[in-house]
C-alpha cells in the first residue's frame, strides 16, 4: 500500500510525499513510518495513541470517517493523511 | 408597531425584529460612546457583560440544561449577524460569542463522562450569569504543531510557563481557555484564571477591533490544579473544533455592519449635492451602490448557507469547508464593501464620519483572525484535491 502526507504533514516526513510500505492495517503503516520518523508519531497521535482528530484518512480517494488502527488495507491502496488546522 | 428593517434587505426572518426589540435598548447604550471609546483604545465597559447575561443575550444560544434557551446556529448566526448591524462596537458580536463558545467547549469537553467536568462545573454557571467573563488564549508566534507553552506535572498539580501573544477581551477578562503541551507533548486544553500567581498581562494592539480590549499574557510558572484541566489529551482537535465554531460566528457581526454601512453611505451619498445633483444620481456612484449590494446578497447568501449545514448537523466539526468557505468570502464582501464606500464618498468618509476607518481597520483584522486568509485557501485546495484525487478510477465530469 501507499500512504501519502499531504500539506503541512509533509515535513514529518522529511517530505517525503508517498511511502510505499508492507502493512495490513492502518496501524501497521503508521508504525513503519514512525519508526522511520519518529517525530511523526507525537504529530499523529494523542496521549492516549489514538489518531488525532484532526487528521484525516482518505482511502483510496473515500474519507474514512472514524479511522483506527484496525482499518484493514490491501494492496495497492492508497491512504492519504491531510490535516487542516487553522488559528484563531 | 412592530420594528421592520429596512427593505434592501429582503426575505428576513423575525430575528431582526426580534434583536430590535429585545436587544436595542442594550445596544443603544453601548452605541452612545462607541466612537469615543474607539478612539481611546477603551475596551467595552464591564457593565455590558451582566447587562447582556441579564437580557438573556449571552445564553441564547446555550443549551436549556446550561440556562440557555437553545437557539440552534442558524438562529444564533442571524442574531450575531442583526447586532452588527444595530451595534457601533465590534466587541459586542465578538464578546457574546466568546462566551457561548467557550461555555460550549467546556461543555461539549466532557460529553464522555455522566457528571460535568470540573471546569464545567466551576465556570459554565458565571460565564452565563455574566459575572466571569471569558477569552480565549490559543496563538503564540508558532504553528500549532510548535506551540512553546509548556505544562509540566508536579506533585499537587500542575506548572504552566509560557506565552500568547495577543488576547482579545484579556483586559476585562476572569477566566481564559488556554492551550499548552504536556509532558508528553500533547496538547492540553485548561484554564487559567486572571488573578493565578505568576500570570501577567503586556500591552498589544491590533490595527484595528480597538475595543476588544486585547493584551498579551505570560505564564510564569503558574500552578494550576488538576481541577482546571478542560481535555488532558488530544487539545488540538478540541481547539480545532472551538476554532472551527468561531469561523462561522466571527463573520456574522461584521456582515450586519457592512449591511448598515451601505445604507449609511447611501443616505450620504443621498443628501450630498455635486455638479448641481445628488452623488447618488451620478451612474458610477450607483454602480458602485450596486456591487456593494450584489456582494452583501452574496455574503448573506453563502452565510446563511452555512448556519444550515451547522444547524442540520452535516457539518464537520473540526474543519468544515462550507463553514470555512463562508468566512472567507464574508470578509472578502464586507472588505470591497467598505473599500467602495470610500471611493463614492470622499473626504467625508476619511475625515467627515470615524465609521468608514473604524470598518476598513476592523474588518481588514479579519483576513487574519478566526483563520488568516491564505491558509484557509491552501486548506480548503488541499480538503478539495484531496475529494477528487481517486485512485479507483473516477471520471472526471464532462
Ligand atoms: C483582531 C484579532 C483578534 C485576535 N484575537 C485572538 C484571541 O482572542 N485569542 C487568540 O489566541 N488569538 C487571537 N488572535 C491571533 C490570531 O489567532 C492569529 O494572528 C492568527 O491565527 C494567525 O496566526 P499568525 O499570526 O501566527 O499567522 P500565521 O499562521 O503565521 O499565518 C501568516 C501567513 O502565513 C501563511 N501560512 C500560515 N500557515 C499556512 C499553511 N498551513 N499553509 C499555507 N500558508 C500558511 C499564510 O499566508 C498566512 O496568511 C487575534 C488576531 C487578530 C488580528
Amino acid at each position: 500500500m501507499m500512504l501519502h502526507f499531504s500539506g503541512t504533514l509533509q515535513r514529518f516526513v522529511g517530505f517525503d510525499r508517498v511511502l510505499t510500505i508492507p502493512a495490513g492495517t492502518l496501524g501497521e503503516a503508521l508504525h513503519w513510518a514512525e519508526e522511520r520518523h519518529p517525530q511523526l508519531r507525537q504529530v499523529l497521535r494523542d496521549n492516549t495513541g489514538r489518531l488525532r482528530r484532526t487528521h484525516r484518512v482518505v482511502l483510496n480517494g473515500e474519507l474514512v470517517s472514524a479511522p483506527d488502527d484496525e482499518l484493514a488495507l490491501q494492496e495497492g491502496d492508497m491512504v492519504e493523511i491531510l490535516t487542516a488546522v487553522a488559528g484563531g | 408597531m412592530r420594528w421592520v428593517p429596512t427593505p434592501l434587505w429582503t426575505g428576513h426572518d423575525d430575528l431582526a425584529a426580534l434583536v430590535h426589540d429585545r436587544w436595542g435598548a442594550l445596544l443603544a447604550r453601548v452605541n452612545a460612546d462607541a466612537s469615543e471609546r474607539y478612539e481611546a483604545g477603551e475596551p467595552l465597559p464591564r457593565w455590558f457583560a451582566k447587562a447582556a447575561a441579564d437580557a438573556g443575550l449571552t445564553s441564547f444560544a446555550l443549551p436549556r440544561g446550561a440556562g440557555g434557551e437553545g437557539a440552534g446556529p442558524r438562529a444564533w448566526g442571524r442574531v450575531l449577524e442583526e447586532i452588527g448591524y444595530l451595534c457601533e462596537d465590534d466587541a459586542v458580536p465578538y464578546t457574546v460569542s466568546m462566551q457561548a463558545g467557550v461555555v460550549t467547549a467546556l461543555l461539549e469537553a466532557d460529553r464522555s463522562t455522566a457528571d460535568r467536568s470540573e471546569p464545567a462545573r466551576q465556570y459554565v454557571c458565571p460565564i452565563v450569569a455574566g459575572t466571569s467573563l471569558a477569552a480565549l488564549a490559543y496563538s503564540e508566534d508558532a504553528d500549532p504543531f510548535a506551540l512553546v507553552t509548556q505544562l509540566r506535572s508536579t506533585r499537587d498539580g500542575y506548572r504552566l510557563t509560557g506565552h500568547k501573544t495577543h488576547v482579545s477581551g484579556a483586559a476585562l477578562a476572569d477566566v481564559f481557555l488556554t492551550y499548552a503541551r504536556d509532558d508528553n507533548g500533547d496538547m492540553v486544553a485548561l484554564i487559567v484564571e486572571r488573578d493565578d500567581p505568576g500570570v501577567e498581562f503586556g500591552p498589544t494592539a491590533s490595527l484595528g477591533h480597538r475595543t476588544n480590549g486585547p493584551r498579551t499574557m505570560t505564564f510564569h510558572h503558574t500552578p494550576v490544579p488538576a481541577a482546571r484541566i478542560v481535555t488532558a489529551t488530544d487539545g488540538l482537535g478540541h481547539a480545532q473544533r472551538f476554532l472551527n465554531a468561531r469561523r462561522l460566528v466571527a463573520a456574522c457581526g461584521p456582515l450586519g455592519r457592512a449591511r448598515a454601512l451601505l445604507e449609511r453611505c447611501i443616505h450620504r451619498l443621498a443628501t450630498t449635492t455635486r455638479y448641481g445633483r445628488p452623488l447618488c444620481e451620478m451612474p458610477n456612484v450607483q454602480g458602485a451602490l450596486g456591487r456593494m449590494y450584489i456582494a452583501l446578497q452574496a455574503a448573506q447568501a453563502m452565510l446563511h448557507r452555512a448556519f444550515d449545514r451547522a444547524e442540520s448537523g452535516r457539518s464537520d466539526p473540526l474543519f468544515d469547508p462550507v463553514i470555512t468557505a463562508a468566512k472567507h468570502f464574508v470578509v472578502e464582501q464586507v472588505r470591497y464593501v467598505a473599500d467602495q464606500a470610500v471611493r463614492v464618498l470622499g473626504g467625508h468618509s476619511c475625515y467627515g464620519d470615524p465609521r468608514y476607518g473604524r470598518a476598513l481597520r476592523d474588518f481588514t483584522d479579519l483576513v487574519v483572525a478566526a483563520g488568516a486568509q491564505d491558509t484557509l485557501e491552501v486548506l480548503l485546495g488541499t480538503t478539495s484535491v484531496s475529494a477528487c484525487h481517486t485512485v479507483t478510477g473516477r471520471e472526471a465530469p464532462s
